[in-house]
Order: structure tokens, then C-alpha cells, then sequence
């Protein structure tokens, strides 16, 4: 077949794809016949109530130089690791605020950081477009500095984000802004897996995020500045199982919800959604009432559900922190207007392992619990 | 400064400005070319393309098949809706798993197998929750002895 054959076939199954996929979305559509808050509320329910001080700020992890990007609580212990633009990362015992390590990049850029499952690993990531792996028992060098246990390279972008597999102490995968994720084995640092890319389907723009189902392992959601969310099976790296379309923007934010059957997502929209994994059906929208003062939308930059998932926290580039109820679709806190609350931007949060506590991050050098 | 997006382009931008600009890629180089490696490059890289584009064509096909059997967005609603209500009473009646199996009807029994560890959780950060009290939660509020160590705390020591 000559070139030019070829480009016209590659024309029409362009024409094809489109065409199919503008048919999905209609029919998509037709199927979104109400959601979950509608619903909710014509059974006659009502939102959590919060009184002031239900929630309240009880520590200030202060000793970053520089905004922080990422944190990570250990599964069990009240570990805190976190990574800020100063280039380090910092482990904090968070009941006593005190710092256990500090470690000093080689590359001052890290974006995202994780505990290892036992706790005794950090892994972080960043514009060098490798994840390093820091294993906390090592000897200290000469000025204080642990030494990088693996760096695991093969990206061709940076790396946006990276999780362990659950209970896997040797297998991470992470999220990366040349399009693809990644499963590796850091025992030998080979990458075992490459989800997405120029020919398998996968996103067509910078990953930023990716959550990993606690009930279902082999299962993981990525959010992309292609404005969806793709589910992968670890199984089965030739293309996505599934593609979730609604948001309007970069979505900066997934997190599955704690039964592991529908996740949530946050974008550059400003708005969060509730999807359901298995048929594909956007459940809700969780969007934020117009403010005067907002020059512009405050964009979502991080998401995490409570234990039960009744709660949603989602931080916002303005610096809000809301609490939405999940079933009626309300913001019943903001933890950006409490007393003793950030000074900036809140770019990520997490729950502890008992879901007693949330670990906030911010712009303001600050972490608050 | 925006998203992790804007954050790495402004970073990249900040890193790069003291290297040299990159090479233009090899197949930008040969793809206009008329005969020779070029034009093999070119095909290869376009079947490829459409072999990529025609699963992307079935994979949509079965999408829309399976969208025409499927139930609306209001049957998802219900049994999200149903296992936080359901398995939030029987969590707070302590009925263990194996007494819901035994009485109750399969599809019951399916969401709450699913749902028993989450939306009947016991939750801390919640006014009013489920299940018995976890004094444990409390650990926040209460004072803590601090050390007069300096900041970066033995290797060896436990503090959990």
C-alpha cells in the first residue's frame, strides 16, 4: 500500500473514532437521568451538620523552606512524609510534630512522594523524570544526607505522581507528564508494565495523578490534562478498560472512594466528580458556588475521601478546603475559614490510616493536621 | 503558578535555560522524504497508527453495545444510596456477615459483602458515627511529651 493510501486510511478511521465517540457521549447522556444528590434528597435526607469546632486545626508542621507539593501518611504509624520546592522531604512524626528525617534531593524539582507499605521506604518524584526510592533505616552520609536506595528511570517526563501497590512493598507505579504511567519492580528497577503511550491507546496529554483500588489491586484510575480519567487493569497494559469523560479541564486529583466501585476526581473546572468504575456513569458533580471575590474559578488541586466516604475534602488553588457532604452534594465545612487554617494554596491532603485524622499541605510552607 | 501542569512548565522552563535547544527528532527528519528510509519510517510509523486507531474503533463499538443493555445513572444512584443506609444500621446493630448471609437475599447480601467495610465504618471525622468509640481517635488532643532531642531524631529510636 503506498503512503498516500495510507494517510487516506488513516483519515477515514480518524473520521471513524470521532464520529463514534461523539455517538457514546450522546447516548452517555440520555443515561445520566438524575444523580446522586437528586436522589438523596427525594428520599428526604438531610446534609452531616458540623458545628464549629467538630473540625479543628491541632497541629502546624512548620520546618519547609519552600511551598509543599505532595504528602503521604504511613498505612499505620502517625508518619507524615512530605515534599516541598526547598527539595527535600521531611518525616514528620505527626503526634509529636517532630522531624524524623530530612532528605536532601539530588533534584531540588519533586513533585509527588508516597510511604512504601511497611513504612520504612519513601519513594518521590519530579522534573528529573526518575522516581527515587529512600529506605529510612540507611546510613547517613557525612553531612546528614541518606543515600538513594534505586532511581527508577525509563520516563520521558516528569513524574506527576507515584503510589505503591498495596501490601507490595517491591511493585509502584507511577503517573508522568510523557503521557503514560508506569508499573515497576523496585527490587531490580525494570519497569514491568507501560500503560498508554504513542500507539497503545491511552491519554493523550500529561498524566497528573493516579489512585490505586484498595479492594481490587489490580485496578488504578489516572487523571490526565486531557481532561479524563482512565481506568487500567495492572494485567493488562494494552489499552484502557475504561474512560471517563465530564470534566472541562486538567484533572489534577483522583482518588477511588473506599469501596473501591467508584472514585472521585478534581480538575481544573473547579469542580470535583463522583464516578461509578464499573458502567462509566458520572454520579455527581460537586460543584462550588460562584464567589464575587474569585477573580477566576479556583481550581481543585487534591482530593480524598473519609473512612466511610460520607466525606469528601477537596483542596482548592484559593486556598478553601471544603468538606462536602457526598450524598446530598453540600460543602458542610470550609476548612480555609477556620481559625489557624493555611495562608495559601492547599495543593494536597490526605486522610491517616484510622481516618482520624487529615493532613493538609499548602503553599505556605506549612502542613496542618 | 497554577496546576502540576503549569508547576512543570515553569519549572522545566527554569531548569533549561542553560541547555542547549533539543535536536530535531530523526523522523521529523525523514517522514517528507521520497524514496529510501523515509519512506519506510513513514509507513511503518502510519500502519502502526492505523492499526492503534482500528482498536480504538472496536473498543468503542463494544462501549456502545454494552451502553444499550445498560441501566441509567439513577439505578447506580439507588445502590450507592442503598448500601451507605443499609449497611450503616446493621453496622451499628453489630450484625456480623455471617448472620447476613444466612437470612438475607442475594443481592442484599452482595452490596453489604461490599459495602460492610466502608460505608458502615465507624467514622471519626463525622459529628455522629457508627459502632463503638475508638479512644484511639482522641490521641490527637491529647498533650504529648516533647523532646529536648535536636530535630533529627535517633535512627534507631521508635516513635510511633
Amino acid at each position: 500500500m503506498s503512503v498516500a493510501e495510507l494517510k487516506e486510511k488513516h483519515a477515514a478511521a480518524t473520521a471513524t473514532v470521532n464520529s463514534l465517540r461523539e455517538r457514546l457521549k450522546q447516548r452517555r447522556q440520555l443515561l445520566l437521568d438524575t444523580d446522586v444528590a437528586t436522589y438523596t434528597k427525594n428520599q428526604g435526607r438531610s446534609p452531616v451538620n458540623f458545628s464549629a469546632t467538630d473540625l479543628v486545626c491541632c497541629r502546624t508542621l512548620q520546618g519547609h523552606t519552600g511551598k509543599v507539593y505532595a504528602l503521604d501518611w504511613t498505612p499505620e504509624k502517625n508518619w507524615i512524609v512530605s515534599a516541598s520546592q526547598d527539595g527535600r522531604l521531611i518525616v514528620w512524626n505527626a503526634l509529636t510534630s517532630q522531624k524524623t528525617h530530612a532528605i536532601k534531593l539530588l533534584c531540588p524539582w519533586v513533585m509527588t512522594c508516597v510511604f512504601a507499605p511497611n513504612g520504612q521506604s519513601v519513594a518521590c518524584g519530579g522534573l528529573d523524570s526518575a522516581c527515587s526510592v529512600f529506605n529510612l533505616s540507611s546510613q547517613s552520609d557525612r553531612d546528614g544526607n541518606i543515600p538513594v536506595s534505586r532511581i527508577l528511570t525509563g520516563h520521558k517526563g516528569y513524574i506527576s505522581c507515584c503510589q505503591y501497590v498495596p501490601d507490595q512493598e517491591t511493585r509502584l507505579i507511577t503517573s508522568s507528564g510523557d503521557q503514560t504511567c508506569v508499573l515497576w519492580d523496585v527490587t531490580t528497577g525494570q519497569r514491568i508494565s507501560i500503560f498508554g503511550g504513542e500507539f497503545p491507546s491511552g491519554h493523550t496529554a500529561d498524566v497528573l495523578s493516579l489512585s490505586i483500588s484498595s479492594t481490587n489491586p489490580n485496578m488504578f484510575v489516572s487523571g490526565s490534562c486531557d481532561s479524563t480519567v482512565r481506568l487500567w487493569d495492572l494485567r493488562i497494559a494494552s489499552r484502557a478498560v475504561r474512560t471517563y469523560h465530564g470534566h472541562d479541564g486538567d484533572v489534577n486529583a483522583v482518588r477511588f472512594f473506599p469501596d473501591g466501585l467508584r472514585f472521585g476526581s478534581g480538575s481544573d473546572d473547579g469542580t470535583c466528580r463522583l464516578f461509578d468504575m464499573r458502567t462509566g456513569h458520572q454520579l455527581q458533580v460537586y460543584a462550588r458556588q460562584p464567589d464575587r471575590n474569585d477573580d477566576e474559578i479556583p481550581t481543585v488541586t487534591s482530593v480524598a475521601f473519609s473512612i466511610s466516604g460520607r466525606l469528601m475534602f477537596s483542596g482548592y488553588s484559593n486556598g478553601d478546603c471544603y468538606v462536602w457532604d457526598t450524598l446530598v452534594a453540600e460543602v458542610v465545612q470550609n476548612l480555609g475559614t477556620l481559625q489557624n487554617s493555611h495562608e495559601g494554596r492547599i495543593s494536597c491532603l490526605g486522610l491517616s490510616g484510622d481516618g482520624s485524622a487529615l493532613c493538609t499541605g499548602s503553599y505556605d510552607k506549612n502542613l496542618k493536621v | 503558578m497554577g496546576t502540576r501542569s503549569e508547576r512543570a512548565a515553569d519549572g522545566e522552563a527554569a531548569v533549561a535555560e542553560d541547555q542547549a535547544p533539543p535536536s530535531e527528532p530523526a523522523s521529523r527528519r525523514a517522514a517528507g522524504g521520497g524514496g529510501g528510509p523515509g519512506v519506510f519510517i513513514g509507513k511503518h510509523r502510519l500502519a502502526a497508527a492505523i492499526a492503534c486507531l482500528d482498536q480504538e474503533i472496536l473498543s468503542l463499538q463494544k462501549e456502545l453495545t454494552e451502553l444499550e443493555t445498560m441501566e441509567p445513572s439513577s439505578a447506580s444512584c439507588k445502590e450507592w444510596v442503598f448500601q451507605f443506609t443499609h449497611c450503616s444500621i446493621l453496622s451499628s446493630l453489630h450484625v456480623c456477615v455471617s448472620v447476613v448471609n444466612a437470612q438475607l437475599c442475594n443481592s442484599f447480601k452482595n452490596n453489604c459483602r461490599v459495602v460492610a467495610s466502608t460505608e458502615g465504618k465507624p467514622d471519626p471525622l463525622l459529628p455522629i458515627t457508627t459502632g463503638p468509640e475508638n479512644s484511639s481517635w482522641d490521641r490527637w488532643f491529647q498533650r504529648v511529651r516533647s523532646s529536648r532531642n535536636k530535630w533529627w531524631a535517633h535512627k534507631a529510636s521508635d516513635f510511633s
